[in-house]
């Protein structure tokens, strides 16, 4: 007889292990002739629910390779990356990486964007919540002495590139039957991800905007951030990204200057 | 979370002597308008471990409407690893936020290598299994500081050097560790049926006084090479023969409050509530037929 | 850019934003939840449920089979087209 320990740990080897469980666990099995058929049910259990907790966290990518093609992949990255954590919330978070490590997927360069736009998805959803920044903690500082402050992007926010339309590419398959064609020449995209409130809210901004809020969350000044943003576009409105995004949910509070 | 939704007044936090039904995300915005006429709700808390969001907020909604009772799929009592305190932690955080009136887990293990299986796994029935299970619902017992229920698992095969009955074992951790049990009558049908036990044997073997919650559900058959496997999918309404079985254990028992579960298709709420009265009215006439006997 | 010309721009934005007439709705902070803004309600994924049973969803030995692991796209990609792809 098997220690409960090495009895469990060749219980979880078998489960990842595609081919028939070891002699040395079916040994530790009663046996009426359909142990195998047994052991396979959790076998089954491993592998399909998991793979039905990454699909319900890719369901673009799912839709874009099609149920079979997704659900293969699906069991090949369970087994090669068994959950890491207590829950399924965030289950999956290599997934992108692993796409793009899948030969045959090289044909669709944009896959692993997707997939990190929509595992950046549920990361918001689940993300604390958080109050927004208000007009009164802002007017309460004097102008000129803004460009020192910081600003604190809402705990939910992710920001997400892509050289290619991979904004796009998500949004047309967010409606089943989408016919929407689209050209992978029509260029890189910028993505920002942020649940002010209950609603997570994806949208496409300029480059400038989107170097401007990922210094931000890196902590540096409005200053910075906004001299860095300038330098990679120069077309970047300051004042109208203010006027859509400084009230509107995307930042949750001022960061005092650094002294 | 906003604290004003924290403050909120609530119901009672006991579960009552009802039927209550899973909830599921699917239902959230019926329970909330329509307010149906049900006893309690029960969730898996490792659904409501993110930092904040939707699900959580849903849940303080519903929770200032409705008992609660949280019942675990994640702490892996039967491990031979040791209990995540992390895990622990937050299942804490969730026992002192929404006060449910119930904590349960499974007799069973997850947690084997240093990946998660999310299943819930048999054990080989022995006495250091045993000790491990005690030991590991004393700390989730302490951690919480409440007592807990532990569940009979559904289960398809069988470990060759168990030594003790499911039921015994069962009872037995029970004791030890001074948690309840959460009677899984579909459970009890499909492992029985899975190994050739004997129901009645089983059932019998299992204290009243014990028994905090009980389980129904529906389940699927399929065949095997020889004879059948029955699967606990949680995807149909419960079978007239676990429902037969449902109303004699609670004649003889007395009764439990009872959760109506569905883990997969899951019908319109109007479905479940409809099992949810039937259960409600078995649990009154088990109720009625009680007081006289006792 | 100096920094002067910085912080007049970064002034001016902030000033701007400032006196544009607050939105309405949602973006009134957290207090304002209302009992129909709790967001989309996506299924939790932890349960404890069995899957497809015995049949060989999970131990398909179809994605296994290291060199002869072939995958067939039959999604939407088919409506993602660009030199970009041809280059490849």
């Amino acid at each position: 007889m098997k220690s409960l320990s090495d009895l469990q740990r060749e219980f979880c080897d078998a489960l990842r292990a595609p081919g028939a469980p070891s002699p040395v666990l079916m040994d530790e099995l009663l046996d009426d002739g359909t142990a195998p058929e047994r052991f396979n049910v959790y076998r089954n259990n491993f592998v399909v629910l998991n793979g039905d907790a990454l699909a319900d966290m890719y369901p673009t990518i799912r839709r874009l390779i099609g149920d079979e093609a997704f659900r293969s992949l699906a069991n090949r990255y369970v087994r090669t990356h068994p959950p890491e954590s207590r829950t399924l919330l965030l289950y999956g978070d290599r997934f992108p990486g692993f796409l793009e490590s899948i030969p045959e997927l090289s044909r669709l360069p944009y896959l692993s964007d997707v997939a990190r736009l929509e595992f950046a998805w549920t990361c918001a959803y689940h993300a604390p919540d958080a109050q927004l920044l208000g007009r009164d903690e802002v007017a309460s500082i004097a102008a000129e002495t803004f460009t020192r402050f910081g600003l604190e992007p809402h705990p939910s926010m992710h920001c997400i590139s892509s050289d290619y339309p991979a904004y796009r590419i998500w949004a047309a398959n967010q409606e089943e039957g989408s016919e929407e064609t689209i050209s992978l020449d029509s260029g890189p995209s910028h993505i920002l991800i942020v649940r002010p409130g209950m609603e997570v809210e994806t949208r496409e901004v300029g480059e400038g905007a989107f170097l401007f809020l990922q210094r931000l969350q890196a902590g540096d000044s409005i200053e910075d951030a906004f001299d860095m943003a300038m330098q990679s576009d120069s077309a970047f409105d300051l004042a109208e990204f203010f006027a859509h995004h400084l009230f509107d949910g995307t930042f949750c509070a001022l960061r005092k200057p650094r002294t | 979370m906003g604290e004003a939704e924290i403050s909120q007044p609530r119901v009672e936090a006991p579960v009552p002597m009802r039927a209550g039904v899973s909830l599921k995300a699917q239902h959230y915005r019926t329970v909330i308008d329509r307010h149906p006429d049900v006893g309690w709700f029960e969730v898996h808390p490792e659904n409501y471990m993110g930092r904040g969001g939707p699900p959580l907020g849903y849940l303080e909604r519903i929770r200032r409407d409705y008992p609660l009772s949280l019942h675990s799929v994640g702490t892996s009592l039967g491990s031979h690893l040791p209990v995540d305190r992390e895990h622990l932690g937050a299942l804490k955080e969730l026992v002192d936020r929404f006060e449910p009136g119930m904590v349960s887990e499974h007799l069973s293990w997850s947690h084997g290598r240093e990946w998660y299986t999310h299943d819930l796994l048999p054990l080989r029935y022995t006495e250091d299994a045993l000790n491990l299970v005690v030991a590991h619902i004393d700390q989730v017992q302490e951690v919480l500081q409440r007592k807990i229920l532990i569940e009979n698992p559904s289960t398809y095969l069988q470990f060759r050097d168990s030594e003790m009955k499911e039921q015994d074992f069962l009872v037995e951790a029970a004791r030890r560790s001074g948690a309840g049990l959460l009677l899984d009558i579909n459970n009890v049908y499909v492992s029985c049926s899975n190994h050739g036990w004997d129901i009645e044997a089983y059932l019998s073997a299992i204290p009243a006084q014990l028994v905090g919650e009980i389980h129904l559900a529906g389940h699927t058959v399929q065949t095997l090479r020889k004879g059948t496997l029955r699967l606990d999918d949680h995807g149909s309404a419960v079978c007239d023969e676990v429902w037969s079985l449902y109303k004699d254990c609670i004649q003889t028992i007395g009764p439990v409050p009872t959760l109506i579960e569905r883990d997969s298709n899951i019908p319109e709420f109007t479905e479940l509530l409809g099992e949810a009265t039937v259960a409600g009215q078995a649990l009154t006439a088990a109720g009625e037929k009680y007081e006289v006997a006792v | 850019m100096n920094k002067t010309a910085t912080k007049a721009i970064v002034a001016s934005a902030i000033t701007t934003a400032l006196a544009l007439a607050p939105l309405t709705g949602v973006q009134a902070g957290s207090g304002d939840k209302s009992e129909k803004c709790y967001g989309v309600a996506k299924a939790g994924k932890n349960d404890c449920k069995a899957g497809p049973g015995t049949s060989c969803a999970g131990s398909s030995t179809v994605d296994a089979q290291g060199n002869a692991w072939m995958l067939v796209l039959k999604g939407t990609c088919e409506k993602i087209v660009g030199g970009s792809l041809a280059a490849k």
